[in-house]
């Protein structure tokens, strides 16, 4: 009677996961195998054959260093400066606690023409920065900040979001960690970095793994951002899907090249939820 | 004796004859029916047949004008900006003026627009959501092979769409065959826009005049051209389907039909400048503005001009007319004109949808789209060539001296284009194939 009626209850749930996630999941699995009304249903590897022949391995391995980059400069940059509010305590934050919150509540699209509008050959910043090094000597031509084939664009506009996930993500952890122990270790002679090495590090790494994951997660499959601020090549893997989709109807590279995106995307969530639990249950203890 | 009775029996034959043809007028102009009268008729008969795409060629128009106000609403799907919202919403504004009946624009993006339809055909849906669907030709095709496009000649039809060239509505959409399934409502056009006080006053302006003086002109002005990523924006694929035509001939792809191994086989092969076509555009990449980095779109390729970063550049009349407007590009700085042989023109326009619930209204509305005195609002407002001749006289003049129109357009004079041609056509397959080939043979190059 239990096990029936919490299958009852479990129902709708169930209905929910079949079909707006299973069923997407598989549609988009069967189509990279040439099962779909786009490719005539015909069985086919001729996706995954042309995926890994070609562009879109390059375009995979371009997206994967540019978001890692990406994750590791906001992961960074985010977590010192959680840091630096949790050691310091300075008074001004709280009058200005609300600016890193501007970025997560701007649309992503919005973000990036924002950003394209700094960073474009005429862009504040990048006249500034260009004068600059050119002046220092450092340079001989201009440097490309966006539209580059580094992704440089890219990197510094996925920063200026991802920063703040990753700060709020980690600065809560941080402030659970007990004053006392940050107490008695300076008492016994531990300055700042060693306490940062020893007790911050260690007692916010979940927090820190967990909000890699998910940075990296957004970053990996984000779309609008390197649109705008992309080369003409090498492209985001996403970019390549949107062409494929709405430019030239190649409807079962699209379908590949979602099925590798889909099981990428699907390690990251994993060890997100893996290093969230184990975070989670070591602040319960 | 015998001579006396010849001539009687004759003068019998005469009378009877005479007599017969007396009887014949009189019995003619009894039952002759009457002469139709010149006036209009006070009223239109009403038909009780339904009106789809096997019945929609019996009917009269004044009885589809009928119907399309007994249906009384009109929905129709528009892609674009905001802009576009505003033309549109003004053009419904004035359907509803004139005929009474409700005009409703959205504005959404064409792919969805195009999958909505589809959808509703998987589902069976008889009657959706949209009447008339503004379409480019990819989604055209989209619409027509997955059935979702009325089936009825909408020129045979519709009496204004009789105005727009036949070829035009036939082959306009990138020469992907319509059979009047489409009605265009817009030609825009690409031309060559260039700094009009560095480069000189047309005709003595130093620039590409020929397209295959472009390479020439681009050494002579290093870093100062450019042209936008072709999977980014339209200048960029319509310039390089320009550039295509000029090194293999417009007849080379013109109605052509597609194939891989020919569009390899022609794009491969040396042009008129000796050169296979990714050769030269790599040759021409290396003297452009930041050679290997193209803008990303339509706009952002305008920027680098309205910054004085380049020079040349090709880009489309409705965006150089938009940015004067908006005062971020300074006119006396802009010089548009039309290199030989010419660039290749889109002519965007409408279908019915097939499960469109207003059909009649939807037939009304695009028979107003093409009414002289919309066109030329429309063509003022976007800054597009009008699809029906005299509307070009209706554009106002001083929208007309604005420096964003070409200078150099075929006979200078634009009822004769319209009348003698010639219309470039875009390419869609080959189009496609040049794109996505133009990222592997230059992009990553």
């Amino acid at each position: 009677m239990n096990t029936r009626s919490s299958y009852l209850y479990l129902l709708p749930i169930w209905i929910y996961l079949a079909t707006m996630v299973v069923s997407p999941l598989l549609i988009v699995f069967l189509g990279s195998l040439g099962l779909s009304p786009y490719t005539g249903y015909k069985f086919t590897l001729e996706g995954y054959a042309q995926f890994f022949a070609g562009k879109y391995v390059e375009a995979l391995v371009f997206t994967f260093w540019n978001s890692s980059l990406a994750t590791i400069v906001a992961v960074l940059s985010g977590y010192f400066f959680a840091l630096y509010l949790v050691i310091n305590k300075p008074s001004w934050w709280n009058k200005l606690s609300f600016i890193p919150l501007i970025a997560i509540y701007t649309p992503y699209l919005i973000a990036a023409f924002m950003w394209w509008t700094l960073l474009w050959p005429r862009g504040y910043i990048s006249l500034t920065l260009n004068s600059l090094l050119l002046n220092l000597g450092l340079i001989q031509t201009p440097l490309y900040l966006v539209n580059d084939p580094y992704g440089i664009g890219i990197i510094l506009g996925k920063v200026w979001y991802t920063f703040t996930l990753t700060f709020l993500l980690t600065y809560g952890p941080l402030q659970l960690i007990n004053p006392e122990i940050i107490e008695a270790a300076r008492m016994l002679g531990a300055n700042t970095r060693v306490i940062i090495r020893r007790i911050y590090l260690p007692l916010s790494r979940y927090a820190l793994l967990a909000s890699s994951s998910l940075v990296f997660l957004d970053n990996f499959t984000g779309v609008s951002v390197p649109l705008v601020l992309g080369a003409a090549w090498p492209q985001y893997l996403s970019v390549l899907i949107l062409n494929d989709v709405t430019l030239f109807f190649n409807y079962i590279m699209a379908y590949t090249s979602g099925v590798i995106y889909i099981i990428i995307a699907v390690l990251s969530g994993y060890m997100f939820f893996r290093y969230t639990k184990k975070a989670i249950s070591y602040h319960v203890r | 004796m015998m001579g006396e009775k010849k001539t009687a029996s004759r003068y019998l034959l005469i009378a009877v004859a005479i007599i017969f043809l007396l009887v014949g007028y009189t019995l003619a102009l009894f039952l002759a029916p009457t002469a139709p009268s010149t006036a209009p008729p006070t009223t239109v008969q009403p038909t009780t047949l339904p009106l789809n795409e096997k019945t929609v060629y019996a009917f009269e128009w004044s009885q589809i004008e009928q119907l399309a106000k007994q249906e009384g609403k009109v929905v129709f799907s528009i892609f674009g900006g905001t802009h576009e919202q505003e033309v549109f919403s003004e053009v419904c504004r004035r359907f509803t003026a004139k005929y009474g009946i409700q005009c409703e624009v959205i504005l959404g993006d064409w792919y969805s627009t195009v999958q909505a339809l589809i959808a509703d055909k998987q589902a069976g849906k008889t009657a959706g959501q949209y009447d008339v669907v503004f379409l480019w030709s990819l989604p055209f095709k989209m619409a027509r092979e997955n059935g979702v496009v009325w089936d009825v000649n909408l020129r045979e039809v519709i009496p204004n769409a009789k105005k727009v060239p036949l070829l035009a509505q036939m082959f306009g959409l990138d020469m992907y065959p319509t059979d009047g399934r489409y009605v265009p409502i817009v030609w825009w056009q690409v031309v060559m826009l260039y700094r009009r006080d560095k480069l000189g006053e047309w005709p003595n302006a130093d620039v590409p005049k020929r397209l295959d003086q472009l390479l020439d002109w681009v050494k002579k002005y290093p870093g100062r051209f450019t042209y936008c990523d072709p999977n980014k924006g339209g200048s960029g694929h319509t310039f390089l389907m320009a550039l295509m035509y000029s090194e293999y001939t417009y007849e080379a792809f013109s109605f052509a039909g597609y194939s891989e191994e020919r569009a390899r086989a022609i794009l491969y092969s040396p042009g008129k400048s000796g050169k296979n076509f990714w050769d030269y555009l790599n040759e021409l990449e290396k003297y452009m503005y930041q050679p290997g980095n193209y803008p990303q779109g339509n706009i952002a390729a305008i920027q680098l001009f309205e910054a004085g970063e380049v020079w040349l550049l090709p880009m489309w009349i409705d965006t150089v007319l938009s940015e004067i407007n908006e005062g971020r590009l300074k006119p006396e700085w802009v010089g548009m004109y039309i290199p030989e042989p010419g660039m290749p023109e889109p002519w965007d326009g409408v279908i019915v949808a097939f499960n469109a619930p207003h059909k009649a209204a939807a037939l009304l509305f695009i028979n107003f789209l093409l009414e002289d005195d919309v066109q030329a609002f429309i063509a003022a407002q976007e800054g597009t060539f009008p699809v029906v001749p005299a509307a070009w006289d209706l554009v106002p003049s001083e929208v007309k001296k604005n420096p964003a129109w070409p200078v150099n357009i075929p006979y200078g004079d634009f009822k004769a284009w319209f009348r003698y041609g010639p219309f470039y056509f875009r390419h869609a397959e080959y189009m496609n194939y040049m794109m996505q080939k133009w990222i592997d043979e230059v992009a990553k190059k």
